[in-house]
């Protein structure tokens, strides 16, 4: 259970990224992961909702894009793509796989919200 | 709406850290392990294996990491090397900053080998890099023969792979060329061996492999 510390990770890399007079303008935090980082969606998603009402956007919502995983089947060759972890090679159903990508784990956007029309 | 984009790895602190401590153990010559597995797989008893054979021809050090107690600290302590137990009160990994924090603490100009033993967890010690050189994973008979598939971060990361408790097969449904194969499934680099710290049998061959490591390194 270290998605919790994995929240608070995020919500420190927001607040360095995001200008102090911007920061009551975070609507969104977007993040990659990818299915071998070894953090699971949901329990993110639950200790990001615990910790952002106390943090200084409360009201950013945290945005989870799911990369796939990219690798090479050292049978048959070909390549192989999956949002979720695999096993064996869809392909020939046997091989083993050389994975060169999966382990995404990062912080990608920051959305604000337009500021407040100016008074005329 | 406008837009910041950023690519920042979340873990990027600790990877800092992490390559902050490899550094440090680089200048020193020490080749480092970190050793992981699920609780009681035996990573302590495989240590104290390692220690029998390796001391005092090899000069190693070890940090131990635990939820509670150090129990684990005091068994090593009976070796003769030095030992320091991280409590890491109720967190389930080691960070890069609690091994920065340990070796401030090791002689480390008289070390050629740091074991690091992690916490008894195959889920979060694999995203944590902690400055090690490798990392060595230890799954036991009894444990089933599917782990690597189960928990294919933690495999994927490793070099090498312990099958431990290999004097309980008669008793257990483990098939070691099935687990074999599933390591190998998720890691085709994996280097394999088999062990029971309880007879001793399969030690010497893990002990000459790490050996030879800690002379190339």
């Amino acid at each position: 259970m270290h998605e919790l510390g994995i929240a608070q990770s995020i919500l420190e890399i927001a607040r360095e990224h995001v200008p102090s007079e911007d920061v009551g303008r975070v609507a969104l935090i977007r993040v990659r992961l990818g299915p071998l980082c070894g953090v699971v969606g949901d329990s993110l998603a639950f200790c990001f909702e615990a910790l952002v009402s106390d943090s200084p956007f409360p009201g950013a919502r945290l945005v989870i894009e799911a990369v796939p995983l990219v690798g090479r089947c050292l049978d048959c060759n070909r390549t192989v793509e999956s949002t979720e972890w695999i096993p064996s090679c869809p392909h020939c159903l046997a091989g083993r796989l050389q994975i060169e990508r999966g382990d995404d784990l990062s912080v990608s956007q920051i959305e604000l919200s337009d500021p407040p029309a100016e008074a005329s | 709406m406008s837009v910041i984009t950023i690519e920042r790895k979340v873990l990027e602190k600790n990877d800092l850290v992490a390559a902050d401590n490899r550094g440090r153990l680089g200048r020193h010559g020490i080749f480092c392990i970190n050793l992981v597995s699920s609780p009681g797989a035996g990573k302590t008893r495989l240590l104290e294996r390692t220690l029998e054979s390796l001391v005092p021809t090899v000069r190693v050090q070890v940090i131990e990491g635990d939820v509670q107690t150090d129990l684990d600290a005091q068994r090593v302590s009976r070796y003769a090397v030095p030992v320091v137990q991280i409590v890491t009160h109720g967190a389930c990994h080691l960070e890069a900053q609690l091994v920065r924090d340990a070796l401030d603490q090791l002689p480390l100009e008289d070390a050629d080998l740091l074991v690091i033993e992690n916490v008894g967890n195959l889920v979060c010690p694999a995203s944590f890099d902690l400055g090690e050189a490798i990392k060595v994973v230890v799954v036991s008979t009894t444990e089933g023969d599917d782990k690597p598939l189960k928990y294919p971060a933690m495999f994927r990361r490793a070099a090498a792979l312990v099958i431990n408790k290999t004097d309980l097969l008669p008793y257990v449904d483990c098939d070691l060329a099935v687990l074999r194969t599933h390591a190998r499934q998720v890691n085709p680099d994996l280097e394999v061996f088999e062990t029971s710290c309880r007879t001793g049998a399969g030690i010497e061959e893990w002990c000459t492999w790490l050996r030879r490591h800690v002379q190339n390194r």
